[in-house]
């Protein structure tokens, strides 16, 4: 017994040193991280779930994560693209999922499911584009919110949906598509 | 003829190369419904674009900090057993501060204050360094941040920076920390890496940045100056980043503590909860005390006006802790706590005043004590109304000065406690629902709440509490799970339990009051 936990101790000395530190690190760059994008990633978020608390659980969802990823933060080398492609796993599983388990959202803002008052109200488009967006089916409304809202190029939206170039690009396209027919039609209307 | 080559490159036309580009600007001069699709397209990307902004809740914020907090509370715990977490922790005498970290944690809700590793030491002022070496002059020296990278501090914030010899250490704003630092020759100054406790602090606003600003701007010191009774620290370009004031001792004797009882009269300029005790008791190397529900004991370590509470524990002397309201309970942990940062008192007959390293101030007065009153009896349900919501067809009684809150459809609430409804649509086993609710992943009622199986109205239901650890920001939070007499339709969406969300006090007095409506009593939804 006592040779076992002798073999054991060199290898735990073999731990670098700087192992809190490190952690810290990647800890702050975490709520560097929150702090920058947290309200984007809501916005992406909601246009994905089309609901205030529902997107705002999910981006806190995301957070977490990458709180939880904090060791090897310092690693990822496009944290933005890294975080939308996060953000998207969060949003699109939490809607496969939404069957099986959903609340009643009791927030006042909430009172419409689709689009809450305010966002109606703030910009004349705001309607028609959330009801067009709300059409999509969700893989493609998050490509189409990855690449035309937030700028993502097609290797990040491929990154972030897990799709080769080649895909990335037809289902940036397809929902380019999908969003032109919705959007012209809400318009005519 | 098939254009989708080119209008698939049409959908990412800011992304192409300048030879992808080339050739379909050269298709769009032969194709005038490409060029119309790209038009389009670049209106509607606009349009996306200028989607409305939906600012978030402060919630977010608030929960992803408090997620924050846990993470490097277990970093904290995992570091402690490396070789660099010994070294650092060698730095402060943690050890015997690790028996305060363990009732701390136990009585403050939310936030991580387990075993303060760094202390800043009451540096011995005999430490016998020759004046001719570099550096003689800041050892045994404390001072006070004044000016951080050329700005003041942030309002309400203490950051303080004591020398020893080759060591230094201090409060950050909310965390201790340490470091080692040499000074090669007079004026020129190395610190090495600063080790910080990993606490979080919500407020106030700015205190967290700003403390990651302080420790950066530490580690790129390179000389100090000494201007009477000033201290600046410059960086490699020649800039003061940091100005602090000295400190001066004050002319304390410990012989003069013992034997002196006080009773607390002010805490940051606030007296404690009306009708609460908060005493100590000074013997030899000894303190006791109530903490406002139960009694406290420890020891004390004073030299000049430094002081330290190294062992604290609860003792029997006041209430049971079961009978203290949360707020008496909070009231405790916070002092307990607060005890544990003090570093430095004054003494002057009428009054002591203990001085925390955070820049809390607890101002004693001579103890004339009565004996603890009996705790106040749960509130009466006389005074309470009763409040109908036909949607969710339930009704309640809650305290009558609670209003509805802003920002909720269905919130009531007043400053000593709250209530919320919400519905929930699951095939699931109430147990599956509770267990789901309870297990959380942010934890919104602690890393280990209870759930209690009960009958509400004939109904089945569970009772979900939090355990101490939950987020302050849950502002107590517990949850009362009942399945619906008849699932209740709403918007066409049928619905089979209940939620009733309240702090913990209220819950169960709001539980006892709650009946479903009768089918017959839903009608249409009124104003």
């Amino acid at each position: 017994m006592p040779a076992s936990s002798a073999d054991r101790r060199p290898a735990r000395s073999r731990v670098p040193d700087h192992g809190v530190t490190a952690v810290e690190t990647g800890t702050e760059l975490a709520c560097d991280l929150f702090e920058r994008y947290h309200e984007d990633i809501f916005i992406y978020l909601y246009g994905l779930v089309h609901e205030r608390a529902w997107a705002q659980d999910l981006a806190q969802d995301t957070f977490v994560r990458v709180l939880r990823a904090r060791r090897r933060l310092l690693q990822v080398d496009n944290h933005r693209a890294w975080l939308y492609r996060i953000a998207t796993n969060v949003g699109l599983t939490a809607l496969k999922r939404r069957r099986r388990f959903a609340w009643l959202p009791w927030r006042a803002s909430d009172r419409s499911a689709g689009c809450p008052p305010e966002v109606a109200e703030q910009a004349g488009t705001g309607s028609a584009v959330e009801v067009a967006l709300a059409s999509l089916r969700p893989g493609y409304r998050a490509a189409l919110l990855l690449h035309a809202h937030y700028g993502l190029s097609t290797a990040e939206v491929a990154g972030a949906l897990g799709l080769s170039q080649a895909a990335a690009r037809k289902r940036i396209y397809r929902a380019c598509e999908m969003f032109r027919q919705a959007y012209s039609k809400g318009d005519a209307k | 003829m098939s254009h989708t080559p080119y209008e698939e490159r049409l959908a990412v036309y800011g992304d192409l190369d300048p030879a992808g580009r080339e050739k379909v600007d050269r298709h769009l001069g032969e194709c005038p419904a490409c060029a119309a699709r790209l038009a389009e397209y670049r209106a509607m990307q606009r349009d996306l674009r200028s989607r409305p902004s939906v600012a978030p809740d402060e919630w977010l914020r608030e929960g992803f900090y408090a997620a924050v907090a846990r993470a490097r509370e277990q970093d904290r715990r995992q570091a402690r057993q490396r070789p660099l977490w010994q070294r650092i922790r060698a730095l402060g005498d943690a050890a015997a501060w690790v028996g305060v970290g363990v009732v701390a944690v136990a009585l403050l809700v939310g936030l991580a204050v387990a075993g303060r590793p760094l202390m800043e030491r009451a540096w011995p002022a005999s430490t016998a360094i020759p004046a001719s070496v570099p550096g003689a002059d800041l050892v045994g020296s404390e001072w006070v941040l004044t000016v951080l990278n050329g700005e003041p501090l942030v309002e309400g914030t203490h950051i303080t920076l004591a020398f020893g010899p080759r060591q230094a250490s201090g409060f950050a704003g909310c965390n201790r920390y340490g470091l080692e630092y040499t000074t090669p020759r007079e004026g020129a100054l190395s610190v090495g890496e600063t080790e910080k406790t990993l606490e979080l602090c919500l407020g106030p606003e700015g205190v967290m940045e700003q403390e990651r600003a302080y420790t950066k701007a530490l580690r790129n010191a390179t000389t100090y100056r000494l201007v009477a009774d000033r201290l600046e620290l410059a960086n490699a370009a020649g800039d003061t980043i940091l100005s602090y004031r000295k400190r001066e001792p004050l002319p304390m004797d410990p012989r003069d503590l013992v034997g002196t009882e006080w009773r607390l009269v002010s805490w940051d300029g606030q007296p404690p909860i009306e009708g609460s005790i908060i005493t100590i008791a000074f013997t030899e190397g000894e303190i006791s005390g109530l903490a406002g529900c139960r009694g406290y004991t420890g020891t004390y370590e004073a030299e000049g006006d430094h002081i330290r509470f190294p062992r604290m524990a609860m003792t029997e002397a006041g209430k049971q802790w079961e009978e203290c309201s949360p707020a008496l309970q909070q009231q405790e942990g916070e002092y307990t706590t607060c005890l544990s940062w003090v570093t430095h008192y004054r003494l002057d007959g009428e009054q002591i005043e203990l001085l925390s390293a955070r820049g809390e101030s607890l101002l004693y007065t001579a103890a004339q004590l009565s004996p603890p009153t009996a705790a106040t009896p749960a509130p009466p349900l006389a005074g309470w109304v009763a409040r109908t919501d036909r949607v969710f067809g339930v009704t309640l009684r809650h305290p009558a000065h609670w209003k509805p809150v802003e920002g909720y459809e269905r919130r009531y609430g007043g400053p000593d406690g709250y209530f919320d409804l919400g519905v929930l649509a699951a095939a699931l086993s109430i147990d599956e629902v509770a267990a789901l609710e309870a297990s959380h992943k942010l934890q919104p009622y602690g890393s280990s709440p209870t759930i209690e199986a009960l009958t509400v109205q004939g109904q089945e239901a569970r009772l979900i509490l939090p355990s101490a650890d939950q987020p302050i920001a849950m502002e107590r939070l517990a949850v009362l799970i009942v399945r619906y007499p008849q699932p209740v339709t709403i918007r066409g969406e049928t619905y089979e339990y209940l939620s009733l969300y309240a702090d913990v006090e209220h819950i169960r007095g709001l539980a006892a009051t709650l009946e479903f409506l009768t089918s017959l009593d839903a009608g249409p939804v009124e104003g």
